[in-house]
């Protein structure tokens, strides 16, 4: 199992700022520049009149994992679709707050949001490759999107992709191959690399193992744990087990009959052993959700 | 330990019957004989206009679909000397169709496009059923109006495609005679056809997986971006069915083009020089006036149409079920 | 829980201020436009139209290209095509209504709608003569024509919604192959198998036999589209409680579709209304009201239309727009009313 970073054993006050915390991390040599990290600042988010989401504050320490944990219902995902500007595609949607990526407001007037995106890739709950392109082309589908000129090799750009992912050995004799004939495990990956190929700084996955086996779950787990040494991943699961393998910190979501908060955020083993809420107590326990 | 578990085969599976009630019965009879009624429709059409028209394709031969000549003449014996050949009619047929989808189609395309993923949705909802109305208007009123309306902005499109392109064979005229060509007649053919293809499309448009748009949209896409990678490779079978079911409509097309094309059985493949027809309007146009025998070569002409229309639209509605079903 | 006072957004909605530069740039064309014909030898409404989209698209782009780069200029290119296609679709419309009423509108009078052709002829003046025996064949044909129709299509539909039997697969592909049938062909079917050998000349049953070939495609599709949407638990509660299927039918799903049914009819009537090849060969000629289906020529709106236009001189014609418009009047009419009954609920008593 992959070593978690080493957190302070001391209990720092009760803050939504990471940011010292992460400083402690152990950084590999010669990982691509992080940024500054993700922040949401007071993110409020409705449908229609409807108040979905409420006064969510959260700091994503560059090259960290964070794990969303709740019951269902409780707003996490669409917490998550505000971090990369998807909510905005229902209709009645509206927000409030702030995202601010590297510092900058990504819902800022005059922001070219088809650049935020290739900033903040997502992978889904359901993989959706691209079925009329071969395992290739759906790799690279994000350049051509993009109309990114890649100045090195285009294959070594595939492999490096799929290697990441955890893909490579499987599919590089059958790139030409259609992308529909792959299993689900890896066609979350193939969407996994092709997320990776624009070179984003932070990657949000919404629930990705959760229509896999657990099988391809281990393996996307590994993936995600590699991952993070150059990337910061936000990770959304009703799994607590998993939140408990893979992330470094957690926050606890709940939509007590009226709109969904974030209660509780810390260090992933202070949250599941001495969380501070009682209501996270009693999620984490297994009493409710 | 033996195990004191008995191995037992399944038992087979009980057949599942009733008795009907007498009403039942004869319930059922009625709707199974009423159903193959659609069979003996489509029978009787394709076989009585065979049977009728048998001479016509017996005398003529082969040559009576490739031969363009179509005279009946009374010789010095009082007895009627024909020669009747199709070769006009389905050139004509083909020529005008071909215009219209070559316009229609990429409209449509275009409108359904608009519809689907640029119009918001109040405005959408209004145009559908503008679409739907125009679906329902009567192909006299397209003729009307194509000739009266229409007809001198054609020829003065006609006169300005010559001007710049006339280099080009098909759009070279042997002398200016712009008026009620068939490029008119195909632009009428286009307007009509509209209705159904934009439709197909935007249905099938509108089943664009969301998965697959978000997908997309994720990676950074712009709207035509997602347009180019996951909508237009979705549909492009559903749109080519709508196509298809559009030329079915533009191959039997008759008072519209009638109305607006000089009817002369000659092949013309000028599209921009004023005269034409198709089979639909040739018989209309000779069935007034027609002798016995020249009846029933203008009936062995409708058999051509009717197995014409029939094998398009049974391939159209095949292609457009299969991309609805497999939703690719 | 606290109560919000935080005010809903909508960042990425364009702001009045977003919206300025293009008006101002659409405006820019327009000037641009106007210029440019007025300096260049081109000329016509076509001119004024290319050059419009030409300068507008293009400096949509522009403006796309200074703020957000390349990509964004193309999707500006795109949806500006796009537009323009839909406006183009749409245009015909407009002239087609537009044109049918101004054109119509003169040759209406009050006489009009009680007056037959026998008093006067197409080139008579426009206050005499009138529709009415083309309005009464019309509506002849229509009564006929769903006559033979409805039962041989609502028979069909329930086969393959309630029935379901081996050969349903069968008969809904050739339902679906004699929606193709050119209204030419279907006319000159009865043509051939009815009057082309016997003594029976062109009569309202003859075009009506016509007319119900074209109509039961569109009926037996809109019918059956309609008894698919009637629950399921309905048939399983009349079948449950021991009634056979016919009475389960005819009492519970029926009646539960009956306002789609009724859609349906109107449907295919506004289909028929308007076709005019099958009446040149089987109506026979009539200029006054002919009240006997079954022998002797009669008139319809679309005849008439086609007369006025054959005829070719300014009142002959004059008198088709009239003919056309009465004619529009009434498909709009079942339009609208197949609409408003399509989407009225079965009220359960």
């Amino acid at each position: 199992m992959e070593t978690r970073a080493k957190m302070s054993t001391e209990n720092s006050p009760q803050t939504n700022s990471l940011a010292g915390v992460a400083a402690a991390r152990v950084r590999e040599p010669g990982t691509a520049p992080l940024g500054s990290g993700l922040e949401a600042r007071g993110v409020h988010a409705w449908f229609g009149s409807h108040l979905a989401l409420e006064n969510v504050s959260l700091d994503f320490a560059a090259g960290t994992v964070t794990a969303l944990i709740g019951p269902s219902g409780c707003g996490k995902s669409t917490f998550i679709r505000t971090l990369n500007r998807m909510h905005e595609f229902i209709p009645s949607a509206a927000m409030a707050g702030e995202v601010l990526l590297d510092g900058k407001d990504i819902y800022a007037a005059g922001t070219d949001v088809t650049r935020v995106r290739l900033q903040i890739g997502m992978v889904f709950q359901k993989p959706n490759p691209f079925p009329s392109m071969t395992i290739g082309e759906n790799v690279l589908a994000g350049l051509k999107l993009a109309q990114i000129k890649h100045d090195g090799n285009k294959d070594d750009l595939l492999e490096e992709c799929l290697t990441r992912a955890g893909l490579w050995n499987e599919v590089k004799d059958r790139l030409g191959a259609h992308a529909g004939g792959l299993s689900g495990g890896q066609q979350q990956r193939l969407c996994i690399a092709r997320s990776l190929a624009v070179n984003p700084k932070v990657l949000l996955m919404d629930e990705p193992c959760s229509a896999l086996d657990p099988g391809s779950t281990l393996r996307i787990e590994d993936t995600i744990s590699q991952l993070s040494k150059t990337m910061t991943i936000v990770i959304v699961t009703h799994n607590m087990q998993q939140a408990a393998r893979v992330s470094d910190y957690t926050a606890f979501f709940l939509a007590d009959g009226g709109p969904g908060q974030m209660i509780e955020v810390g260090p992933t083993n202070e949250m599941f052993s001495r969380p501070k809420d009682q209501r996270t107590e009693n999620y984490v326990s297994g009493r409710f959700g | 330990m033996t195990s004191t578990l008995i191995e037992r085969p399944l038992p087979e599976k009980r057949a599942l019957t009733t008795k009907p009630r007498p009403s039942d019965v004869a319930f059922r009879s009625v709707l199974n004989v009423m159903s193959y009624s659609s069979l003996l429709i489509l029978a009787a059409i394709g076989g009585f206009l065979a049977f009728r028209g048998f001479g016509a394709f017996k005398e003529n031969g082969f040559g009576f679909i490739t031969h363009a000549e179509w005279s009946s003449l009374v010789g010095d014996n009082g007895k009627e000397i024909s020669s009747f050949g199709m070769g006009a009619m389905i050139t004509g047929t083909l020529i005008i169709s071909t215009i219209a989808l070559v316009i229609g189609v990429p409209l449509s395309v275009l409108t359904a496009l608009f519809l689907t993923f640029y119009a918001p949705e109040r405005l959408k909802r209004a145009l559908v059923t503008v679409v739907d109305l125009m679906a329902s208007f009567p192909s006299i009123l397209y003729g009307l109006w194509g000739f009266i309306v229409l007809a001198p902005m054609a020829t003065y499109w006609a006169k300005l495609v010559f001007k710049y392109l006339g280099w080009i064979p098909f759009l070279s005229v042997p002398s200016p005679a712009f008026d009620r060509s068939p490029f008119l007649a195909g632009i009428v053919l286009s307007i009509m056809i509209i209705p159904i293809v934009t439709s197909v499309s935007r249905e099938i448009f509108a089943q664009t997986p969301l998965e697959r748009i978000q997908a997309a949209y994720a990676l950074g896409a712009t709207r035509w971006g997602m347009i180019r990678a996951v909508a237009l490779p979705f549909g492009a079978s559903g749109v080519v069915g709508g196509a298809m079911l559009g030329l079915g409509r533009a191959l039997g097309e008759t008072v519209a083009v009638y109305s607006v094309l000089n009817i002369v059985f000659k092949i013309n493949w000028h599209v921009l020089y004023g005269f034409g027809g198709n089979i639909a309007s040739m018989i209309v146009q000779k069935f007034g006036e027609a002798s016995f025998t020249e009846k029933k070569a203008l009936l062995a002409a409708g058999f051509v149409l009717f197995v014409m229309t029939l094998l398009v639209n049974m391939a159209a509605n095949a292609v457009v079920q299969r991309a609805v079903k497999s939703g690719k | 829980m606290t109560t919000t006072t935080v005010a809903p957004r909508k960042p990425w909605k364009a702001t009045k201020a977003d919206l300025y530069p293009v008006f101002g740039a659409l405006a820019l064309a327009a000037i641009l436009d106007y210029a440019v014909v007025a300096v260049t030898p081109m000329k016509g409404k076509l001119a004024y139209v290319l050059l419009f989209f030409i300068f507008g698209a293009g400096f949509q782009m522009a403006l796309k290209w200074r703020a957000l780069g390349r990509r964004a200029a193309v999707d500006s290119l795109a949806a500006s095509v796009a537009i323009a296609g839909a406006v183009i679709a749409f245009t015909p419309v407009i002239s087609l209504l537009l044109t049918t009423i101004v054109k119509g509108a003169k040759g209406i009078y009050p006489g009009f709608f009680y007056h037959d052709m026998s008093v006067a002829n197409y080139q008579s003046p426009l206050n005499q003569g009138g529709v009415v025996q083309a309005i009464v064949g019309t509506l002849y044909l229509i009564i006929l024509a769903t006559a033979i129709s409805l039962p041989l299509s609502i028979l069909t539909a329930l086969y393959l919604t309630e029935i379901r039997g081996k050969a349903s697969g069968f008969i809904q592909f050739l339902v679906q192959a004699m929606s193709g049938i050119p209204s030419v062909v279907a006319g000159i079917f009865i043509y051939s198998a009815l009057l082309l050998t016997t003594s029976l000349r062109g009569s309202t049953i003859m075009a009506a036999l016509a007319l119900a070939i074209l109509m039961i495609p569109t009926v037996t599709r809109t019918a059956q589209e309609v008894l698919l949407l009637v629950p399921q638990d309905l048939r399983e509660a009349g079948l449950a409680l021991g009634a056979t299927q016919w009475k389960t039918v005819a009492t519970i799903v029926v009646p539960a579709a009956r306002n789609g049914l009724i859609t349906a009819v109107i449907l295919g009537v506004a289909r028929i209304a308007g076709e005019t090849a099958p009446l040149l060969f089987t109506l026979g000629v009539s200029n006054k009201i002919n009240w006997n289906p079954f022998s002797g020529g009669q008139s319809a709106l679309p005849y008439y239309v086609w007369s006025g236009l054959g005829d070719g001189t300014e009142l002959g014609i004059d008198r088709a727009w009239s003919g056309i418009l009465v004619l529009l009047m009434l498909v709009l009419t079942l339009f609208v009313v197949a609409r408003v009954f399509g989407t009225r609920k079965v009220k359960i008593k």
